[in-house]
């Protein structure tokens, strides 16, 4: 049960507020012992996705599983290795950090009160842990957000926008900190806005829009995936241009201080051979012809828009 | 490192500790830490008990003639009244800081995220409260009785049966006004909402109903009517003024135990976290 290959599993997981559908029918699944980002700008459906598999608000239909067992069916038994932050981390400001955690080790199994020390330990909060909540700052909230989280021993960890208000050390060091729970064999799923974050830090991620998944897979692959870019740079790049623009595979030409950009149509196969073959039997020089390199963010705006345009 | 490497490795860090209510314990700190709270129990529950009879012994000192002493039975009855009504103030702000107060700071999220059943989450909201409101009022009552023997002079003293009557009345109304606080503010979901309701009620419209004779029997089904049954003849300053069986008594303070508590689990079971 505990060793299933995926950590999380839902299918055709819906949430409606009224006539408003905020997750449509979601297929997802997050491989263990990945930092799995999941994808998508401010109102998404992200935050209620995870509201959802912990428990916080009813599915108006579908099914998910967290470490193999169903949920709401199994929840107790599931998060019980599970640790999380929705949105942003909240305490009793009149308690100390450690008394807040003791707060939040009582209503967990017994061994987690034992780890109190340690997860203060490993989020550098052990100097300040007797000091009132009220007092601590935006970061130091998020980092005893995170060692709360590590009370459950957790198999999996569900971070919702973690590094919001963080400044860029506080963010560097979060990214390690992440990186090290995947080490220690845990699964991290992270949700967030921040495409450069989740490039970063995750191995894999599914890219939400509208409360649907619209792609999922490794990072590289989906980057890989859809419109192709060359950079290219001619002897004469106003004949190049006349040239590219009458090729029915390209798409686009934006022109650069070093060259051009060139988008293809990604359904035209070896369209950038025909192109470099065209270019150089009109007698020109070719300076430049290499493939652009692809980012999360660049696939994440083609999928968006793309559905933009539909809409 | 492997999946399996690595589950078995953060099992061998887990060590045992011991079994206590850990829950409850977890309540009563959120509580007994909020400073103000624990000062305004303080200031209903236990100072007006030194003051009354700090003035009690003041004026008898002063003029033993005109003014008898600061114990005996009659004033027992009397700081019992006030110390009923003060005590069960205080149990309203703890029940209503229980209720609400984890919704308020956002914690209840993150307690509903631990995987606790939320019915556990409430329950042990309970006892934690009448522990506090119990130390409280305890601590005024210990004063009053002290103060009722100590200082009895010349007065009929309280027997030890009434004290210990005047001491299980003395918890009853407590417990009654913080289930009642508790149960609405947790349906509810606001504490300042529950302490204007549960005040105005217990306070004004409550007496005011009972007061009202062309009510008849329906009195009956108020709570203060149902409490006055089961309070020692000795404390009584008039006649009852609903008259009714204990048993009715009995099942009328269950009901507004038991609606109050269902209606507060029920909600906190099924609220959107």
């Amino acid at each position: 049960m505990e060793n299933t290959q995926y950590v999380v599993e839902t299918s055709g997981l819906t949430k409606r507020f009224g006539e408003r559908v905020a997750v449509a029918n979601v297929d997802l699944r997050v491989p263990r012992g990945s930092a799995f980002g999941y994808l998508g700008p401010n109102g998404a459906g992200k935050t209620t996705l995870i509201r959802m598999l912990l428990g916080l608000t009813h599915a108006s239909a579908g099914t998910m599983q967290l470490l193999g067992r169903p949920v709401p069916r199994e929840r107790a038994a599931a998060l019980a290795r599970v640790g999380a932050i929705v949105e942003e981390p909240r305490f009793l400001g009149h308690l100390t950090g450690r008394e807040n955690l003791t707060v939040i080790a009582a209503a967990r199994e017994r061994e987690a009160h034992a780890r109190i020390d340690g997860a203060l330990a490993r989020v550098g909060l052990s100097e300040r842990a007797d000091e009132r909540v009220k007092r601590y700052s935006l970061g130091m909230r998020q980092r005893l957000g995170v060692a709360r989280s590590l009370l459950a021993d957790p198999e999996l960890l569900i971070l919702d926008e973690p590094t919001n208000g963080l400044d860029p050390a506080g963010i560097h060091e979060f990214r390690d900190m992440i990186r090290g729970f995947v080490a220690e064999g845990r699964t991290v799923l992270l949700s967030s806005h921040l495409l450069d974050e989740v490039e970063k830090i995750c191995d894999e991620v599914a890219i939400v829009d509208q409360g649907k998944v619209v792609a999922q897979g490794p990072i590289a692959e989906l980057a890989a995936t859809g419109k192709q870019t060359i950079l290219i740079a001619t002897s004469d790049d106003e004949q190049a241009l006349a040239i590219l623009s009458e090729h029915r595979a390209v798409e686009s030409v934006t022109t650069e201080s070093a060259g051009m950009r060139v988008t293809l149509d990604p359904e035209s196969d070896a369209a950038g051979d025909d192109i470099s073959r065209r270019l150089v039997l009109a007698g020109l020089a070719i300076r430049r012809f290499e493939p652009a390199r692809r980012s999360l963010e660049q696939r994440f705006l083609e999928i968006t828009s793309r559905l933009e345009d539909a809409a | 490192m492997s999946t399996t490497a690595a589950t078995a490795k953060l099992s061998a860090q887990r060590t045992r500790v011991p079994r206590r209510p850990r829950l409850v314990s977890a309540e009563l700190l959120k509580l007994r830490k909020r400073r103000g709270l624990v000062l305004s129990g303080l200031a209903l529950s236990v100072l007006p008990m030194i003051v009354a009879y700090t003035v009690l012994l003041i004026v008898h000192a002063a003029n033993p003639v005109k003014h008898g002493p600061a114990g005996g039975l009659q004033n027992l009855s009397d700081s019992m009244d006030v110390l009923t009504t003060l005590s069960g103030i205080a149990a309203i702000l703890i029940g209503a800081t229980l209720g609400a107060g984890d919704l308020s700071s956002g914690l209840f999220r993150e307690l509903v995220v631990t995987g606790r059943s939320r019915l556990a989450l409430f329950a042990a909201r309970i006892p934690a409260g009448l522990a506090l409101a119990w130390t409280l009022a305890g601590t005024g009552f210990a004063i009053t009785a002290t103060a009722s023997m100590v200082f009895a002079g010349s007065l009929e003293a309280p027997s030890a049966t009434l004290l210990v009557e005047s001491a299980a009345w003395l918890a009853l109304m407590t417990a009654l006004s913080l289930v009642l606080a508790l149960g609405i503010s947790s349906a509810v979901g606001s504490r300042g909402t529950t302490i204007g309701v549960v005040l105005g009620w217990q306070i004004v419209a409550a007496p005011i109903l009972l007061h009202i004779k062309t009510l008849g029997s329906l009195r009956e089904g108020l709570l203060g009517a149902a409490t006055e049954r089961l309070q020692p003849a000795a404390l009584l300053h008039d006649a009852r003024m609903v008259p009714m069986s204990i048993a009715a008594s009995v099942l009328v303070i269950l009901l507004w135990t038991v609606v109050p508590l269902a209606l507060g689990a029920w909600r906190t079971s099924t609220r959107d976290a």
